[in-house]
């Protein structure tokens, strides 16, 4: 079975699950391990809005340690890891112990992983001698190797990554950290700001996609001139087409049947020279359809480079795989723009 | 430019800086002027963001321009890391990392009746309210965590708990991120919401009010202040957030504007009223 902890081996496809009947057929198209979220209903009766994890009830979090077991076992006979994402941003002193007790549950069933961005818990979980099965979520917001070596000494031995990172950054923390095993996002599901540092919750809708109106003020007090108001204006409406390309653009898929949205397939290879060693697929909510068509992508490109194209070769195969120019052309749907190559170039 | 005058008798620390934004460190010059033009007898705080590698250097830069008994208010733990090499500096936990919802759409607290149930509490109560939690910060010497009104109030025994808080008042960080609005008012098109380019400090100049085109939010006063979304809170939810916090230790922060480089603060509860009142 490939390991969900180790810095060796071929770069991995963290692929999202939701059911049972994903795990072959995203394992016969490349996914090498998988992660998953849970929600008790029991949770939800009690804690409200503060979910367990940073996704809603339904398909993106299966009901209950059985539903796990039963993931884990089908991810277990194809080879393949299973992880269970425990990353709201904070849990509660009143919350902590049964999260806690839950996480056992879920390694106890056969879970291989945890996914957890709490700090406390992190604690809680090392003082369990459990440390060694936890995967630090991105919502920790690691972007400096003290702050990786912060939760090395927690004995967290695998991170993933915040959205927002160059792939110098990456390459800079894992030269001072090589024994911890970094995971990136690669496709889908952007975030408008940093997920570790945005206090909002789900629960209450996805309040970065607001259809905002801004209203310019100068900090002096003076009247904005109308060139600066004119400057604003633009960079608001680009911001706003942005924030389009973030948000999946609009959730389609290319005339090729590939899905659009934020996407690192150029900088694979870079990212691969950086010291990465698994690269994540988000979207537990998608349908069957877009994970698998995912996967696809993700893992065309890691075969060429397995296959021994360089970098520029196997970031010229993603582009025209995409063959949307029109869409990665201004660089909004790009998770590392420093690690495209062409890009890089100019 | 100064801290300028405190906003009145009792005010006795000032804070530089801002917590949001790596771009807003200062140079080792720029703090080292700024830690001279502290009033006397004022005790001085530096707010640090969250940083990349570089950003870590330049912040270990910055630590060795500060004097014995400084606080270094930190968002990245990688931070913390170098206060705590300094002896002598004073680590304080800051708002982004003492998390909990600061969410403009969580309604208000209801009067003055508490809250009912368990979803009620932990919308009050932030990740500090965490034994394991707490007992990392005591091992790491943290005694002081930060944070930011918020409507819905606080449910947290800060006594209990051994911890100071620091209150910052009127602006809470709602969200943020590497990616900013402003920024791209002067970069170049291939280099606009890229993480990590570089901006000429927009935010130093202009500020916008945000609304919820739609409305679901009519209440709450938002700007956009750089890479960062907060909400102006009333003088009332940021003297109730105060109330809840009534321990021996407690501060209060206040700031003109989101990104204001300099505040100043009061542990004097009477003073911290008379300002939360609009008397000061």
């Amino acid at each position: 079975m490939n390991e969900p902890h180790t810095v060796d081996g071929p770069l991995g496809i963290a692929a999202p699950l939701s059911d049972v009947d994903e795990v072959e057929l995203l394992a016969r198209n490349g996914a090498t391990e998988f992660y998953c979220g849970v929600a008790p209903a029991a949770w939800a009766v009690r804690y409200g809005a503060s979910w367990l994890n940073r996704r809603a009830r339904g398909r993106a979090n299966v009901p209950s340690v059985d539903h796990v077991a039963a993931l884990a076992s089908a991810a277990h006979a194809c080879g393949c890891a299973l992880r269970v994402t425990l990353n709201a941003p904070f849990y509660t002193g009143d919350q902590l112990g049964e999260v806690a007790e839950l996480a056992e549950s879920l390694l106890g069933v056969g879970a291989d992983g945890l996914v957890v961005t709490d700090v406390g818990l992190l604690v809680a979980l090392r003082d369990r001698g459990l440390a060694g099965a936890v995967t630090l979520s991105s919502v920790a917001a690691v972007h400096n190797a003290g702050a990786a070596a912060f939760f090395r000494e927690l004995g967290v031995r695998r991170m993933v990554l915040p959205r927002h990172v160059r792939v110098s950054e990456v390459a800079s923390i894992h030269a001072r950290l090589p024994d911890v095993a970094l995971e990136v996002f690669v496709l889908n599901d952007g975030c408008v700001y940093e997920e570790g540092h945005c206090a909002t919750t789900h629960a209450l809708g996805t309040f970065c996609l607001t259809p905002w109106t801004h209203d310019l003020r100068r900090v002096d007090g003076a009247e904005p001139t109308e060139d600066e108001r004119r400057s604003f204006a633009a960079a608001a409406s680009e911001h706003r087409r942005w924030i389009w390309h973030v948000d999946n653009c609009g959730s389609s898929f290319s005339d090729q049947g590939l899905p659009n949205g934020p996407c690192g397939l150029c900088a694979i290879g870079a990212l691969r020279d950086a010291g990465v060693r698994c690269l994540k697929i988000v979207g537990r909510e998608s349908s069957t359809f877009r994970k698998v068509r995912s996967v696809r992508l993700v893992n065309s490109v890691v075969a060429q480079l397995a296959g021994g194209a360089s970098d520029a070769t196997a970031a010229a195969y993603a582009r025209d795989l995409r063959n949307t120019p029109e869409l990665c052309g201004p660089g909004y749907m790009c998770y590392y723009r420093d690690g495209d190559p062409a890009r890089s170039e100019r | 430019m100064g801290p300028g005058a405190p906003p009145g008798e009792g005010w006795s620390r000032v804070y530089f800086g801002a917590d949001c934004c790596q771009t807003l460190l200062p140079t080792v010059a720029v703090l080292r002027s700024a830690r001279a033009q502290v009033p006397s007898g004022a005790a001085f705080t530096l707010l640090t963001p969250a940083v990349d590698d570089a950003g870590l250097a330049h912040v270990a830069a910055l630590l060795r321009e500060l004097h014995a008994g400084d606080e270094v208010t930190v968002a990245d733990y990688g931070v913390l890391g170098l206060v705590r090499e300094r002896t002598g500096l004073v680590p304080v936990l800051g708002t982004l990392l003492t998390r909990m919802l600061r969410d403009p759409r969580i309604p208000p607290a209801a009067g003055a009746f508490p809250p009912a149930t368990d979803a009620d509490r932990v919308l009050r109560q932030a990740s500090v309210t965490s034994p394991a939690f707490r007992s990392l910060l005591t091992a790491l010497g943290v005694r002081r965590v930060e944070l930011a009104p918020v409507a819905q109030g606080f449910d947290m025994d800060f006594a209990a708990m051994e911890l100071a808080p620091t209150l910052h008042a009127p602006f809470a960080p709602v969200t943020g991120g590497r990616v900013c609005l402003f920024a791209a008012m002067g970069q170049a098109p291939e280099h606009r919401f890229e993480v990590g380019a570089g901006c000429h400090q927009e935010c130093r100049r202009y500020v916008a009010a945000t609304t919820d085109a739609e409305g679901s939010m009519p209440h709450a006063r938002l700007f956009t202040a750089g890479n960062t979304v907060f909400q102006e809170h009333p003088r009332d939810v940021a003297s109730r957030s105060f109330a809840a916090l009534d321990v021996p230790g407690a501060r209060l922060v206040v700031r003109d504007a989101p990104l204001a480089p300099w505040a100043w603060s009061t542990e004097d509860r009477s003073v911290a009223r008379r300002w939360l009142d609009g008397t000061a």
